[in-house]
């Protein structure tokens, strides 16, 4: 084992080079620390990537869009200087098997139309939903723009920001409460169920309540999810998603960027085997090639599982914390497959190209479609008519693929973690899993068999094994109630601090969990620097 | 001037608690119900000759003991079991499985925390959305009796209502059988399966807020509240729909039967089904769209059918067995769920057992048995609708579950009846046949049936809400009779 030759002076590590791990990197140089980050990939950004998987193709291998990117975090690290570029989705197309299709627009009225064409009883309660969840937003976004509150506390400090909590509330009307108090319990088909009536309009709006997580449309608890296709934020337009410019790494490599201007070191295939801990303090990591470096601090931006059972150990936890950790949960739900194309995607509902194809395309027919993919998953199979969420970000994006040429990149669930076989024989099953998102898909796109140039399968084993993600859970855990907030990985340890004195965290397994939003890495490094920890 | 003080919708548990207690204080109250006696979801009737119904909610192990000390129930003769009769798992291969034979750190843990819980089941609810509402010395005084328990628990009771009963018992437990008995009781009547998040809560609550049964089973309950009643000077009129509430300047006035004929009241406390009485029976245009959408958004899919059985003998692996439920692991009942989702009933249902006789020995003749049958999940809004066809199918799938439990029970049978869950709500008045007067499911269960009505009290001046479909929740634990009419009386 030799010492790193920098060794010593670094105020803090930064396990992991996705986009929290930066951030948090980036706060803390711009605050004067000295900063190193070790990512083991050859490329940064975790799950937010960007690779040239094929010659003339780029993939947004892992996450594929952005809307939750927090707008200050934007401002304070000025990502748009370096680099930060993001194109809105225009529209969300949902093609259905009769060869009809609902496309929703950024633009509200040309949505209302269109929505009026299969409810004119929907169409009409459109603006009202759109009121109701624009101001549902500003409760939820007090939330994650804030250090988890603490509710079993006794410090009048705690307590007082409980009240204050609970005061933002008192102006609400009634109706409000009500309906921040069911988005938060319900169901996503429940929920919408209290505007709308059209299946058509409900099953896509519904997915995105489950996106990740383990559950079905119709499971309770999902409703809050809608909130995030309100809370995009960009420019200060609600509502927003985008695609990053030259993919989703292009939000990693800005934040890099930003890192290293303030003077941090990154440093790329550079694994981390595990965290120095000595008479219960961290003091360093040994590097998978043998390397050690040290320093008086180590932020983890690796999922919570990997981070206390792998990289620190269990014998220097405590037995109730231990515990906690083990039974976090992450159960993996969802895979992704990455095609290359030689040519425009035609579906048969609405063929050729136009706006439509410039955002999100659902496959998400009606809200049984999608409650049956979940039944299978339940029981250990993918979903043989999965959820598909597509993207084509080379119609907007002529970097990411050859002229003529397209990326396709489509978000499939239920894939579940733990195949009735066992999830270390995903690798067998791969390929079935691939036919059955590309089957699907021909249904809408006859012509996508032949025009597949490579295909990309990555299955929750994939994740696991490629991107660190344990269980291949794409949020570092699941979003469920019971591990948000304050419980967020484990309860009373969710301000970032550890058992471990100098071991922090800061990835999607904290308060306020996945998706990029970079907030678990801004609020942690804010926490540690406010708290003079380094 | 009006002839009572109050009616009270509804002649059940919660209406006849609620009339004693009303009665007890000197008002002059009429308590009406559709039905020709009293009992409600609990009443007995006759299904075959000399076989008696225990009623639709049969186990009385919820029945609060705080009401039987405040009522003086014992002198009516309320006495309670020594011993729980807990549902056990019966196993196709004959054997049976107790969930509580094992001493587990769950089940002590649960312990720890039930008498906290259970003073929350007996004090009004906390009106989560208006908090403006609450004293602040009582919120203060309920955030340290849980706090009291330990920063760890604090943090384990807000973590675990959210989660799912698989979730839960998994974290404890490994073998399947025992975590289905201790599941399934929780489930019934609910739109819940074991990986349903907040069904933990449901879990929780069955757990925490049941005691021993009453002796002599739902006929001795009934009959002894009805027996306090009387002695309250409570006045029964059986057999009397109520069409809609009469209103004056804003307030109650009186009821209006069916017959047309009005009862003049000062107030009204109704047992009835939120959804029924706030949607169909006030006069138009009384309730702001407003609540009136709270009130249609307030869930009450039905999920269960009951079949009753009268065996001339018992079979063997039911000798003895008082309640008894089928499923083998969390699977088959998720998977029995599942069905109803598309609108269709589980090809292998799930069945809750109760040999009521056993416990009330007057609903069967002498070597002859009660049962009991609730059966998960089955769908009031079955695809094609429920017709004579479907109801023979679904008897037919029962029977052959209920054969391959207890061999040899269908030479037993000498008599059965059906009831699908149109049926329970066309005899039992309960909305989209929902056994507990809407959907117990964590967020209905906080805020129950919705905010402005959350203590009892609606936003109609002299309309009170006292049934299950108020806090805590529609089981056989009279406490939202015992509830409602504490606010009532204090004014």
């Amino acid at each position: 084992m030799s010492e790193h030759p920098h060794s010593s002076h670094y105020d803090a590590i930064v396990i992991g080079g996705g986009h929290n791990g930066l951030t948090a990197a980036a706060y803390l140089a711009k605050a004067g620390r000295k900063v190193l980050v070790l990512e083991r990939r050859h490329v940064l950004g975790g799950a937010a990537v960007s690779e040239e998987l094929y010659p003339g193709f780029t993939f947004s291998v892992c996450s594929y869009v952005v809307s939750l990117l927090r707008p200050h975090i934007i401002r304070e690290l000025e990502l748009a200087r370096h680099g930060l570029e993001i194109i809105p989705l225009e529209a969300s197309f949902l093609p259905l098997p009769n060869g009809d299709s609902l496309t929703r627009w950024s633009d509200p009225e040309r949505t209302r139309r269109e929505v009026a064409r299969f409810s004119r009883h929907d169409s009409e309660r459109l603006p009202e939903f759109s009121l109701a969840m624009t101001k549902l937003c500003w409760l939820a976004k007090r939330i994650i723009d804030e250090p988890a509150p603490d509710p079993a506390s006794l410090a009048p400090r705690e307590l007082l920001k409980l009240l204050r909590l609970g005061r933002t509330m008192k102006d609400d009307p009634t109706d409000l409460r009500w309906l921040n108090f069911k988005l938060l319990t319900m169901s996503a088909v429940d929920f919408l169920d209290l505007w709308f009536e059209s299946d058509v309009l409900k099953a896509p709006m519904s997915v995105s309540g489950i996106i990740g997580t383990f559950l079905g449309v119709r499971s309770p608890g999902t409703a809050y999810v809608l909130l995030h296709h309100y809370m995009g934020e960009i420019d200060g337009a609600f509502r927003a998603w985008g695609f990053s410019k030259g993919g989703t790494g292009g939000i990693s490599l800005a934040i890099a960027n930003a890192a290293r201007a303030h003077g941090a070191e990154i440093l790329e295939q550079s694994g981390v085997e595990r965290v120095l801990v000595h008479g219960g303090k961290a003091n360093g990591v040994v590097l998978e090639n043998g390397d050690t470096v040290r320093a008086s601090t180590v932020i983890s931006s690796v999922d919570p599982n990997r981070t206390f059972l792998r990289l620190v150990g269990e014998e220097h936890l405590e037995d109730e914390f231990a515990a906690q950790i083990r039974r976090y949960r992450l159960r993996g739900s969802s895979g992704k497959v990455n095609l290359a194309l030689d040519r425009l995607p035609e579906f048969s509902c609405r063929p050729g190209d136009g706006p439509h194809l410039h955002g999100d395309i659902a496959i998400a027919p009606s809200i049984d479609y999608l409650e049956r993919a979940y039944d299978e998953a339940k029981y250990g199979d993918f979903s043989e008519r999965p959820y598909i969420n597509v993207v084509i970000p080379s119609l907007v994006d002529p970097t990411v693929a050859p002229p003529g040429k397209h990326v396709m990149s489509c978000f499939v669930q239920y894939a579940p973690y733990d195949i009735k076989e066992g999830p270390e024989h995903w690798p067998e099953r791969r390929e079935a899993f691939g036919d059955a998102v590309v089957d699907t898909l021909a249904e809408y796109i006859p012509g996508l068999r032949e025009s597949i140039l490579y295909r990309q399968v990555l299955t929750p084993w994939d994740l696991e094994q490629e991107f660190g993600l344990t269980e291949g859970n794409i949020f570092h855990g699941e979003l469920s109630l019971d591990q948000l907030l304050f419980l967020r990985p484990a309860a009373g340890w969710a301000r970032y601090r550890t058992p471990i004195e100098g071991l922090w965290v800061c990835g999607s397994g904290t308060h306020p969990g996945g998706g990029i939003m970079g907030a678990p890495g801004e609020l942690a490094a804010k926490t540690m620097l406010q708290s003079r920890a380094l | 001037m009006s002839r009572y003080d109050d009616i009270v919708i509804g002649a059940g548990v919660d209406g006849l608690v609620a009339a004693t207690r009303l009665g007890a204080a000197g008002q002059r109250v009429l308590v009406v119900d559709r039905a020709e006696g009293p009992g409600g979801r609990s009443a007995a009737h006759e299904f075959h000759p000399g076989y008696r119904s225990p009623g639709l909610l049969s186990d009385t192990a919820a029945f609060r003991p705080i009401l039987a000390k405040e009522l003086d129930l014992a002198r009516f003769g309320v006495r309670r079991r020594e011993e729980a009769v807990r549902c056990v798992t019966l196993c196709e291969d004959g054997t049976t499985v107790d969930p509580e034979t094992s001493e587990s750190p769950w089940h002590a843990w649960l312990s720890e925390v039930a008498p906290v819980l259970e003073s929350f089941v007996d004090a009004s609810p906390l009106e989560l959305l208006h908090p403006e509402r609450a004293s602040f010395g009582e919120l203060l005084r309920r955030g340290y009796e849980v706090r009291r328990l330990g920063r760890k628990t604090t943090m384990e009771l807000l973590r675990i209502p959210p989660m799912s009963i698989s979730d839960w018992l998994r974290e404890s437990f490994d073998d399947e059988p025992t975590m289905a008995a201790l599941a399934l009781p929780a489930l019934v009547g609910t739109w819940l399966a074991p990986r349903s998040p907040g069904s933990a809560f449901n879990l929780l609550f069955d757990r925490t807020a049941s005691s021993t049964q009453v002796a002599g089973g739902t006929p001795a309950l009934i009959d002894a509240l009805l027996r306090a009643a009387t002695a309250a000077s409570v006045e029964f009129r059986y057999g009397c729909d109520v069409a809609r509430l009469r209103m004056q300047d804003g307030r109650v006035t009186g009821v209006v039967l069916g017959d047309g004929e009005t009862l003049e009241t000062k107030r009204v406390a109704a047992t009835s089904s939120p959804r029924r009485m706030m949607l169909e029976q006030l006069p138009p245009g009384v309730l702001p769209w407003r609540q009136r959408r709270r009130y249609e958004a307030y869930r009450c899919r039905g999920t269960t059918a009951q079949l009753l059985l009268a065996l001339d003998r018992v079979p063997e692996a039911l000798d003895g067995v008082e309640l008894a439920q089928t499923a083998q692991s969390l699977d088959e009942i998720e998977r029995a769920f599942d069905a109803v989702k598309y609108g269709a009933f589980a090809e292998r249902p799930i069945l809750w057992i109760h040999q009521a006789s056993l416990g009330a020995p007057s609903l069967a003749p002498q070597g002859g048995a009660v049962l009991s049958v609730l059966v998960q999940y089955v769908p009031y809004d079955l695809d094609g609708g429920w017709s004579d066809a479907a109801r023979g199918r679904l008897n037919e799938t029962v029977m052959r579950c209920l054969e391959h439990r207890a061999p040899g029970i269908r030479a037993c049978v000498v008599g059965s009846e059906l009831l699908d869950p149109t049926d329970i709500e066309r005899r039992y008045g309960l909305v989209g046949g929902q056994i507990h007067h809407g959907e117990h499911a964590l967020d209905q269960w906080l805020v129950r049936p919705e905010p402005d009505a959350a203590a009892y009290r609606t936003p109609i001046e002299g309309l009170w809400l006292c049934g299950g479909g108020s806090h805590p929740g529609g089981g056989l634990t009279g406490a939202p009779g015992r509830l409602a009419t504490r606010r009532m009386l204090t004014g």
